[in-house]
Order: structure tokens, then C-alpha cells, then sequence
């Protein structure tokens, strides 16, 4: 009997897929240029013009924010991707050598749990100056610890199975196992955590931007339009909601499917409910 | 003391009791008796009001005359552990795992009886002492006793408010056949010491029919039979009765010469039908060696049998059952 | 028992000296030269080599490894550039300010954790759960700056109940306490979301145990079967969160503070960064992960001590 799919499954891919979209229809069009200043129309209530308004500098707050989904899902994307494939590699690595290789890879990702990203950002810019990409770096970094203990555990599993006795036997050796056995069969698992990621990532980005470690201007950021506007909280306190939105909304969509996908690939975790 | 009556248990479609009726005076020993599943442990919740929430309970149960048939918890919460206390099957995980056996047991004297630390602790070890716990073990955790200390344990704290009754739920299967013949007397010892009502629920005939007097035997929701226990062993009336005792394992029943097959167990044919599934008229009918074409769609009466007691079985009445 | 603390001290320290290596290592070795991000690019040669001598980094990386590490024992952190003074004293002005918000943010989450997680479990699959576990999914994703501007906007704009940032210091009590109300509310609230889910979930995996079953048969009430009998079994896992959630407590104080303009450490970072005040902010880096890394240690050693069936196996 099929079971239906996780409501918290539908309202992810839905949020999710909404964040996606906006983020795609606005690397070919905004409503104006985003960056576009016209100071005589700041402040602008939200009406047929401007659905959302405009900002201090007259700057259409809808465009705004498509170009700054735009950023937060590369953002998040090329940190997941960077931190998980490193992530995974090391996982593997220690799950197929075994032994001191093994409790070498997993101290050292112990230790990389001692840096929130926070942290990792702040060191980054000390030495570098604030940039997005030393929080895209920053973020990268505090997800490889996190994908390496996953793939560890999870391929741990598979070496145990009797396919993979099977290929050893065959005479193939460890990293050509690891590469066509237990690499697809530990991609759920994976993709799971790198789903969560992303929501943790997109938060990341918001608060680094917010602090002025991440996004510079003109660049648009969630995070760098809430430092703006929480300077202007009396003037136009309307701004300071639509970009906390914005986060709110795709932090929830993608952390909602990465649990919903957990429910689906591994009903264990999801016992007690 | 406490009154049943028409008393069902239903789960959604499924009934897990059926309009059962009975009393429970101070100093009687009953037992329960039946398979697995058959409702008993149900029967025995309902009587403290622990029934799971999604079960119906309807009827009339009066425990000194108060009606408490479906009554929320805060009602019943009053009576237990002071008029109504209940042992579990299984010691070893009924103990808070973090407190202290002495704290254990000295907790509802605290709480429901005010006494002062001083005077609950000695109230304690006087209660270790009737249920034959040493003194020093007090201070030791769960993990730190055996199976049948834990039961010791818990019966003390069952008993620790004076209860006029102890439902006892399958007190000795999860413990060793020596160890259980002695928490089994240590009951029946306790009940007449105090003028304490026992319901002593178990599948073990012997236990039964060590611990009890009188005796209800359960099934599919129906209490199909009920007189006092050794005349109920002896002279079963009802076919389900009669399959269960056979149906027990004995070590010496009947002496073999060298070489000769050991008896074959009699069984009971089938298996009991889930609670939703159960058969309209009689609860045995389908799985009766000797039923009857009235038995499947008819509920039979209740009929007294020799010996005292009754039994409810459509044979009963209309001809001899070992036709 | 006492094998065990003493194993885990030696893993406490062994993993705060690979941590000091990362953050040295991030600081002193990337390529970049610190003379030249602290004095510019149009800084003279002789300047940047006065400087370079003067942070000893004529010296090979390993060596001034060391005696940061020697130094930092005996409590002497180096020099902050910016403000010229000592950097251990500097941390001592700020440090109070951060831990007043790090600790009433962590008092406060721990007990509106308790609170909901509890009252979810003992309202399981009814109004009151589903309440909880939708707000605690908000909180989730709701960033803490974000909140605090909220609560700011609410609280500070518009009903003028409570003021909107900065601190008045500890002379006058009460405008301490009330500057510290909506940080400590902006940050707990969030830490509690997660934790409550976790309270939560052990909670309900407690309830299912007979020893639950014993205590309702004692005819105790729901409060004090909640709390005294299911309540102490389900914290294993919730010293785990809490021990984690300490970390991100603390880094979140840091955001806090910015939000707010709260004189702690937190700002002290963001001052530093922007003047390019490296000893300042390697100081503050190592500290806050020594802080991540012994709210971990503390919670190893609290997991014995809560359950005493863990000890004899020690």
C-alpha cells in the first residue's frame, strides 16, 4: 500500500519550489533594476507601481528582493555544494580505509564543530576584508564536518552488505567500490542532509550580510536590506518586514522538505511524531 | 466494595469487554483468567481508570458507591493507590530507573498522605519488611536488585497507601517459576493479612489456582465462566474452559513406561480472532469442538452450574455437553 | 568514574589545542600579510616593517605559535592595535555584558523549552501539540535578527514599552534590566524553538515507559507525573541540545549584541574586524570556541552524572 506523501513534504517542495522560481524569473526579469535609485520616489507605499513599496533611495523593494533570492539560493548552493562534495569525499575516505585514517577524518571533523559559521566568517574577514565569497567559504567550511559524518555513517552501512563483499572479492579495490557501489546507494541520506543544509545556509547567508561579512552593496542581500532598514525602523518600518519574510519563507521551505524527505527515505527517524 | 456492571470496553468497532457484571468484596481473591488478548488486562485498567484514551468505556463500575464508569482521570486519580492500587507484568521496566527504591516507595506517603519525611521513611521500612525486602536496600536503585526485589518493590509501593483492593496483572510471568510461586504467596499472604481484596489476573492456571478463590475465566471480551476456583479446575463447564485446561502443560500428570511417546499437548483449534473480528453470538463459536448451529448468531444466557457459579454456553442449557 | 572525567579532560584539552591550531593557522599562515591589513595599502615600508618586528612576525610560524599559546595561558593575549591597550583587559570590560545575555538567553530557553516541549507531549496529537510544534517550526526558521527587529518595531516604536538598543550600564539596575529584556527574549526564543521540539520528542518517548504507567497507578497527579517522573528520564537528550545550543547561544549573543548595540564582546569583534585589529580578533575567535568546545566537555561529564546507571560502568 502506498502511503501519501508527508504534509510537511508538500509545504516544503511547494515554498521551496516558489523561493526556486522567483530566484530563475529574476536572472531574466524584475519588475525595474533592482539597483536602480530614483530619490525623488523613496518611500513609496506599496501600489500598482511598486506592489512593496520603494526604499530610502527610491529603489523598487519587489525587484529587490527576486535579486537578492536570486543571491541567497547561490549562494547556499555553491556552499552546500562545495562542503558536501568535500564532505562526502572525506566520509567515504574514512569509511573505506578504515582504521587511524577513520579516527583521523572523524577528530578532525569533531574539531571543525568547535567553528559556527559565525566564527569562521569572522576570522575570514579579519584577514581578508568582508566579501561574499569568504561567507560563501565560511559556510562551505562548517558543512563539511556535517556531510562527512553522514556519508561515514551511512557507507558504513553499505560496506557491511553482501554486494560489496561481493565486488571485493571480485578483486575491485576499495575506492573503485566506494565510487560505483557506495556512493549511490548512500545518495539518500545525502541528499537529505544537503536539503537541511541549504535552509541552514540560506540562514547563515542572512545573518553574515545582516553583520556586513557577507553581501557588500550595491550586491542585494535579505540579510543587508534588514541592516538598511532597521536603520530606518521609524521612518519606514514596512521595509524591515518583507526581507525577514523572504527568509522566513525559504528557510522553512527547504528545512520542511529536507524533513519530509527524511520521513519518506528513512521511516525510522520519524517514529515518533 | 466495587461494583461491574454491564461493563464494555470498545475500541472503535472492535470490543474489547462486552457487558460484563460482577462484584469485588473486601478479603475476595478473584481471578482472571484467558489467552493473551482476550481483553483481561483491559478489564483490569478499566477498574483503576487507565484505560487508553481512545477506548469507550460504558456500563456502570461503583467503587464504594461512586459512579465512575467513564469519569475523567482527575476523578480516579483520588481513588488510586488509596482505595485501588495495580502491579504491572513487567518489574523489571515498572521502576523509575533515577529514584532510589526507598524514594520510590515513600513518594504516595508524601503525596497523598502528608506524612513528614521521618515518618514515611519508617512507614517504608515497615513495608519492606511485609513484603520481605531487606531494610538496607533502600537506598539502591532498580538496576541494582533483581526481577523479584523489583516486584517486592512495587508491591510495596502498591500497598503503601492501605488499598482495599490490588489488581495484580499478570504479577509473575516475566519471573522465574520459583520466584514466582513466592511473590504468587506472598500475595495471597498479603490479602488476608490486610483483609485486602486481590484481582489476580494471569493465564497460569496454577497460579490461579494457588492465588485465588474465586475465579472469572475471559473470552473474546465475554466472561464466559465463573465459580469458585478449585470447582471451576475440577469440573469445567464451559468447552473453552475445558480446552484451556487441557491444553496446560503438566510435568508428572501421567506416568510413562520406557519407550512410550510422550502425549500429545491437546490445543485448542484456531487461534483467537482479532477483537474486531470476534463472532456476534457466542465469543467461541467457529473455534467450539461441540458448537451448536444457534451458537454463531445467538448470545447464550447465563447458566448456573454445579458447584456454584455459571457459565455462558448454549449447550449448557439445552442438552448434556459431552454429546 | 573518575578514569572516565580524567579521559575526557584529555580530550578537552587536545581538542582546544587543534583548535588554536585552525584558528593560528586562519589568522597568521593564509597568504596575506597582517602588517599590510592593519596599516593599509598606502603604509611606508618602514612602518610595515616596524610593525612586522613589533607582532614578531619576522619570527617562523611555528614559534609564534608557541609563545601565542604560552602567553595566552599566563593571560596575556597581546596588544589590541586599535585601542591600545592590553586585549585581556579589553575582554574583561565587555565580558560581563555578553555573558549576562548569553546566560539569561539560556536560562530563558531552557525553561520556555521545558514548558512547551512538556506541554506538547502531555497534549499529544491534540490542539495544544499541534500549536507548539507549528510555532517551534516558525522559530526555526525565523533568523534572530530578523525577530529582534520585530520586537523592536512592536515593543520599542510602537507601543515605547521598552527601549530599542543600547545599554545605560549596570549603575541604574533597572534600565540594565530592561535594555537586557527584548536581547535575552530575541534570543531565546529562537534557541527554545529547537529544544523544544527535542523536549518534546524524549518527553513522548518517556511517556510510553511503565515506569510512567506506575506513576499514574499511584494516582499522582499529571503535573507531577510530567515533571518529577517523565521529565527527569527525557533530559539525557536535552543536556545534548542544550550543550550544543550553548554554542550557538553564545554566537548568537554576538549578533545580538549588534543588533542592539550592546557593549560585549560581540560588538568588540565587529569594531576590531573594522579596524583591522587582528590580535584583538584572534583572541576573541579562540575564545568563543574554547566556549563552544567546554559547553561540549560539560555536557559529557553532566550525561554521568544524570543517570546514575551510567556510573558504574565508568
Amino acid at each position: 500500500m502506498r502511503r501519501p506523501l508527508p504534509v510537511n513534504l508538500m509545504i516544503g517542495a511547494a515554498l521551496a519550489a516558489l523561493v526556486l522560481l522567483v530566484a530563475f524569473v529574476s536572472v531574466f526579469w524584475t519588475p525595474y533594476d533592482h539597483a536602480a535609485m530614483n530619490i525623488p520616489a523613496k518611500f513609496q507605499e506599496p501600489g500598482a507601481a511598486h506592489w512593496l513599496g520603494t526604499d530610502q533611495l527610491g529603489r523598487d523593494v519587489v525587484s529587490q528582493l527576486m535579486a537578492a533570492a536570486a543571491n541567497s539560493m547561490t549562494v547556499a548552493l555553491v556552499a552546500v555544494l562545495i562542503g558536501g562534495s568535500i564532505g562526502v569525499s572525506l566520509g567515504l575516505l574514512a569509511s573505506a580505509l578504515g582504521g587511524w585514517v577513520e579516527d583521523l577524518v572523524m577528530r578532525v571533523a569533531d574539531i571543525g564543530f568547535a567553528f559556527p559559521a559565525l566564527l569562521f566568517a569572522i576570522m575570514l574577514a579579519a584577514v581578508f576584508g568582508p566579501s561574499l565569497t569568504n561567507a560563501v567559504l565560511a559556510i562551505a567550511f562548517i558543512n563539511i564536518p556535517v556531510f562527512a559524518r553522514v556519508a561515514r555513517a551511512a557507507a558504513n552501512q553499505i560496506w557491511t552488505l553482501d554486494y560489496v563483499t561481493a565486488a571485493r572479492a571480485a578483486g575491485i579495490g576499495v575506492f573503485g567500490i566506494s565510487r560505483d557501489h557506495v556512493l549511490p546507494n548512500i545518495a539518500a541520506p545525502v541528499i537529505v542532509q544537503a536539503t537541511i543544509e541549504f535552509a541552514v545556509a540560506i540562514l547563515a547567508e542572512a545573518a553574515l550580510s545582516y553583520l556586513g561579512l557577507g553581501a557588500q552593496p550595491p550586491s542585494p542581500s535579505w540579510g543587508r536590506m534588514l541592516a538598511e532598514a532597521q536603520t530606518l525602523i521609524y521612518l519606514a518600518p514596512q521595509l524591515a518586514i518583507y526581507p525577514g519574510l523572504c527568509i522566513m519563507i525559504a528557510v522553512l521551505g527547504f528545512g520542511l522538505l529536507g524533513d519530509g524527505l527524511r520521513d519518506v527515505t528513512d521511516p525510522r527517524l520519524s517514529r515518533v511524531r | 466494595m466495587i461494583e461491574v456492571e454491564e461493563l464494555s470496553i470498545r475500541f472503535g468497532a472492535a470490543t474489547a469487554i462486552r457487558e460484563a457484571t460482577f462484584t469485588i468484596q473486601p478479603g475476595d481473591r478473584i481471578g482472571v483468567v484467558g489467552e493473551s488478548g482476550c481483553g483481561k488486562s483491559m478489564l483490569a485498567l478499566s477498574l483503576i481508570g487507565m484505560t487508553p484514551e481512545a477506548a469507550r468505556v460504558t456500563g456502570s463500575i461503583r467503587l464504594e458507591g461512586e459512579e465512575l464508569a467513564g469519569a475523567p482521570d482527575r476523578l480516579w486519580r483520588r481513588h488510586r493507590a488509596r482505595r485501588v492500587s495495580m502491579i504491572f507484568q513487567e518489574p523489571m521496566a515498572a521502576l523509575n530507573p533515577l529514584k532510589r527504591i526507598g524514594e520510590t516507595v515513600m513518594e504516595p506517603l508524601l503525596v497523598h498522605e502528608g506524612l513528614t519525611r521521618a515518618a514515611a521513611r519508617a512507614r517504608v521500612l515497615s513495608l519492606f519488611e511485609e513484603v520481605g525486602l531487606p531494610g538496607g536496600r533502600l537506598r539502591q536503585f532498580p538496576h541494582e536488585i533483581s526481577g523479584g526485589q523489583r516486584q517486592r518493590v512495587l508491591i510495596a509501593l502498591a500497598l503503601a497507601c492501605n488499598p482495599a483492593l490490588l489488581i495484580a496483572d499478570e504479577p509473575t510471568t516475566a519471573l522465574d517459576a520459583t520466584i514466582a510461586l513466592r511473590i504468587t504467596e506472598l500475595l495471597v499472604r498479603l490479602a488476608e493479612e490486610r483483609r485486602m481484596a486481590l484481582l489476580f489476573i494471569s493465564h497460569d492456571l496454577a497460579a490461579i489456582a494457588r492465588a485465588t478463590r474465586d475465579v472469572m475465566v475471559v473470552y473474546g471480551g465475554d466472561i464466559i465462566e465463573r465459580g469458585p476456583t478449585a470447582s471451576v479446575l475440577a469440573d469445567p463447564a464451559h468447552p473453552y474452559t475445558r480446552g484451556l485446561i487441557a491444553a496446560r502443560p503438566r510435568a508428572a500428570a501421567s506416568p510413562r513406561g520406557p519407550g512410550e511417546r510422550r502425549p500429545r499437548l491437546p490445543t485448542i483449534v484456531g487461534a483467537v480472532p482479532p477483537l474486531a473480528a470476534l463472532p456476534a453470538g457466542c465469543r467461541f463459536s467457529g473455534r467450539c469442538p461441540v458448537e451448536l448451529p444457534v451458537c454463531a448468531g445467538q448470545r447464550p444466557e447465563a447458566v448456573a452450574r454445579t458447584g456454584g457459579g455459571g457459565a455462558i454456553c448454549h449447550r449448557l442449557g439445552a442438552e448434556s455437553l459431552t454429546a | 568514574m573518575a578514569f572516565f572525567i580524567f579521559r575526557r579532560c584529555v580530550g578537552f584539552v587536545l581538542t582546544l589545542l587543534a583548535v588554536s591550531v585552525v584558528v593560528f593557522a586562519v589568522m597568521n599562515i593564509l597568504p596575506g600579510d597582517p602588517a599590510l591589513t592593519i596599516l593599509g595599502l598606502d603604509a611606508s615600508e618602514d612602518a610595515l616593517a616596524a610593525l612586522r618586528a613589533q607582532l614578531g612576525l619576522n619570527d617562523p610560524a611555528p614559534v609564534r605559535y608557541v609563545s601565542w599559546i604560552v602567553n595566552a595561558v599566563q593571560g596575556d593575549l597581546g596588544r589590541s592595535h586599535s585601542f591600545g591597550v592590553p586585549v585581556f583587559g579589553l575582554i574583561g570590560e565587555r565580558l560581563g555584558m555578553t555573558v549576562a545575555l548569553a546566560v539569561s538567553g539560556m536560562v530563558v530557553t531552557v525553561a520556555l523549552a521545558l514548558v512547551m516541549g512538556i506541554g506538547a507531549a502531555s497534549n499529544h496529537r491534540r490542539f495544544g501539540d499541534w500549536g507548539v510544534m507549528f510555532l517551534s517550526q516558525i522559530g526555526i526558521a525565523m533568523p534572530a535578527f530578523w525577530l529582534s527587529i520585530l520586537l523592536v518595531l512592536l515593543f520599542a516604536v510602537k507601543l515605547r514599552w521598552l527601549p530599542p538598543g543600547g545599554f545605560p550600564g549596570w549603575d541604574d539596575p533597572v534600565a540594565a534590566i530592561r535594555a537586557l529584556i527584548l536581547p535575552t527574549v530575541a534570543l531565546a526564543l529562537v534557541q527554545s524553538a529547537v529544544l523544544a521540539r527535542v523536549t518534546r520528542s524524549s518527553a513522548l518517548e518517556v511517556m510510553r515507559l511503565d515506569y510512567v504507567r506506575t506513576a499514574r497507578a499511584s494516582g499522582f497527579s499529571r503535573q507531577r507525573v510530567l515533571w518529577r517522573h517523565v521529565l527527569p528520564n527525557a533530559l539525557a537528550p536535552i543536556v545534548t541540545i542544550v550543550g550544543m545550543q550553548f554554542a550557538s547561544v553564545v554566537t548568537g549573543a554576538i549578533v545580538i549584541e549588534n543588533v542592539f548595540y550592546l557593549p560585549g564582546l560581540g560588538r568588540l569583534i565587529f569594531q576590531s574586524i573594522a579596524n583591522r585589529d587582528l590580535p584583538t580578533v584572534q583572541a576573541l575567535v579562540m575564545m568563543f570556541a574554547a566556549i563552544v568546545v567546554a559547553a561540549n566537555f560539560i555536557v559529557d561529564i553532566l550525561y554521568a552524572l544524570i543517570d546514575p546507571r551510567l556510573k558504574g560502568r565508568m
